[in-house]
């Protein structure tokens, strides 16, 4: 009876051991599980947004927009690396509950070397994106601005106005005497002087149709160059992902510069003379060395590039 | 006799518990398997999109497009150059193989630039051992002089680009 006894326990523990065992080994296998499709989720949407982006590379257009939406809070991580010169901007999407769940989550980047892509780094569930040419005087790239949060524009220049207004953008909203599109918590970038500013937009071109076409972005105590299109990328972006992806458009304009100069030689040969290319050659130096104080230089020595290549019969670019 | 019920017991509950053990094992296994071929898929369908609007954006990147951004035209004269200084660019191409080649006039030989009269432009090629490949009819255009009057004198050639793993 007493050997009954004992031996009805042991088979009751053994089970007890076995099950709970079966059990942890079944609940740790789906987190992980779970957790690792999760992460693949996440890799394969970081994946889509370098497809999706394709067609706003605004190409001959003067400006493309569009729209990711998700279905709750997600953050799209960019980070940039100026490495070799052409560099990359690294695209992981982390939504916000993932991260609460697991700050050391480990994010899947997914590397893009042909896009120079300008974002902030906060959570959202309507991402706005547009792109807008840069041009050094010829054409670069795209750059491409991925914005959730809502900016206003206060007195900005006209051809500002109309473009942000043209491009239907609902979080970026237009402050100008009489009107005013802006959201109420919106972040305002005021151009020369304003009130309640969170940055200031001081314009520095002298020769040209508008004071803003180069100048500097002043934000929490940093000063952002910009020449052209970049002020968007100046206002959305952090300084480091700004810079680096300043510092890859740069060396990708000097690349381009050295395949014009080289172009030049090959329409020479049929009759189609150039004199530029000792100034493309010029150009080319400048901008590998150039840092981000030196926008303004470069932008006046392209304008002036541009203005001779115009009179060219054979057209460079 | 006691002693050996309980053993059968035991024996019985241990093959119930393994069993068990081994059908969700594989029950996980299969679902496992059939989420990696999901994903693995995903990752070639991702690829292939990624490739062919790739297409579009290799036509329009500064590198290779005709002045003035004409669309579908690649400038011969920058492929040259390309083709010659390929290995500075081999970070910046977002696909894993590009090739131009010359289709119309016919080709009765074809040679790979740069060299005079040459007719295919293999201008990347990574490493990767075995490339799927899609292509488009693009027009190939330089600027002559004749008579006095700058003109296009263009061609029609296949680009093709290779799809990165």
């Amino acid at each position: 009876m007493r050997s009954k006894k004992a031996d009805f326990n042991f088979v009751l523990l053994f089970a007890i051991v076995a099950g709970t065992a079966i059990l942890v080994l079944s609940i740790y296998g789906a987190v992980r599980g779970g957790n690792l499709f999760r992460t693949a989720g996440q890799a394969e949407i970081s994946a889509s947004i370098d497809v999706i982006t394709d067609p706003l590379q605004a190409g001959s257009f003067a400006a493309v927009s569009s729209k990711i939406s998700f279905r709750q809070d997600t953050r799209i991580n960019n980070r940039c690396d100026d490495y070799l010169g052409f560099g990359k901007n690294y695209i992981a999407v982390e939504s916000e509950s993932s991260a609460l769940k697991d700050s050391a989550n480990q994010l899947i980047e997914i590397p893009i070397s042909n896009k120079y892509i300008f974002s902030e780094e906060s959570y959202g569930t309507d991402f706005r994106l547009f792109s807008k040419p840069f041009e050094l005087p010829y054409r670069v790239s795209d750059l491409l601005f991925i914005s959730t949060l809502n900016y206003c524009l206060v007195s900005p220049p006209e051809e500002i106005a109309e473009e942000i207004i043209g491009l239907n953008m609902p979080n970026f909203g237009v402050e100008l005497a009489g009107n005013n599109t802006c959201e109420e918590d919106s972040i305002r970038v005021c151009f020369g002087y304003g009130e309640d500013c969170n940055m200031t937009v001081d314009g520095q071109c002298n020769d040209c149709d508008s004071e803003f076409e180069y100048g500097v972005v002043k934000k929490d105590g940093d000063s952002l160059y910009y020449a052209g299109n970049l002020l968007f990328g100046a206002i959305i972006s952090d300084p480091d992902l700004y810079e680096c992806n300043v510092k890859r458009l740069l060396f990708r304009t000097s690349m381009i510069a050295n395949v014009y100069a080289q172009k030049t030689d090959l329409m020479n040969m049929r009759d189609c003379n150039t004199l530029l290319k000792t100034d493309l050659e010029v150009f080319g130096r400048m901008t590998l060395s150039a840092k981000l104080e030196n926008l303004d230089e470069l932008y006046d020595f392209a304008k002036s590039l541009d203005k001779k290549e115009n009179r060219e019969s054979c057209k460079i670019w | 006799m006691v002693n050996k019920k309980a053993e059968m017991k035991i024996q019985q509950m241990t093959f119930m518990i393994i069993f068990v053990f081994i059908f969700f094992a594989f029950a996980g296994l299969f679902f496992v398997k059939i989420q990696t071929g999901n994903l693995t898929s995903t990752h070639d369908s991702l690829a292939k999109e990624a490739t062919i609007s790739s297409l579009e954006t290799i036509m329009n990147m500064p590198e290779l497009n005709c002045e003035s951004g004409k669309s579908l035209c690649i400038d011969e004269d920058k492929l040259y150059v390309l083709a010659s200084i390929s290995d500075a660019y081999s970070e910046l191409w977002p696909v894993a193989s590009i090739e131009v080649r010359k289709v119309y006039p016919k080709i009765s030989q074809e040679i790979t630039c740069p060299a005079a009269n040459c007719t295919t432009y293999k201008i990347y090629r990574s490493s990767q051992e075995s490339i799927q490949v899609y292509g488009t009819l693009v027009s190939l255009c330089k600027k002559v002089r004749r008579d006095g009057l700058v003109q296009d004198d263009c061609t029609i050639a296949r680009l093709s680009v290779g799809v990165k793993d």
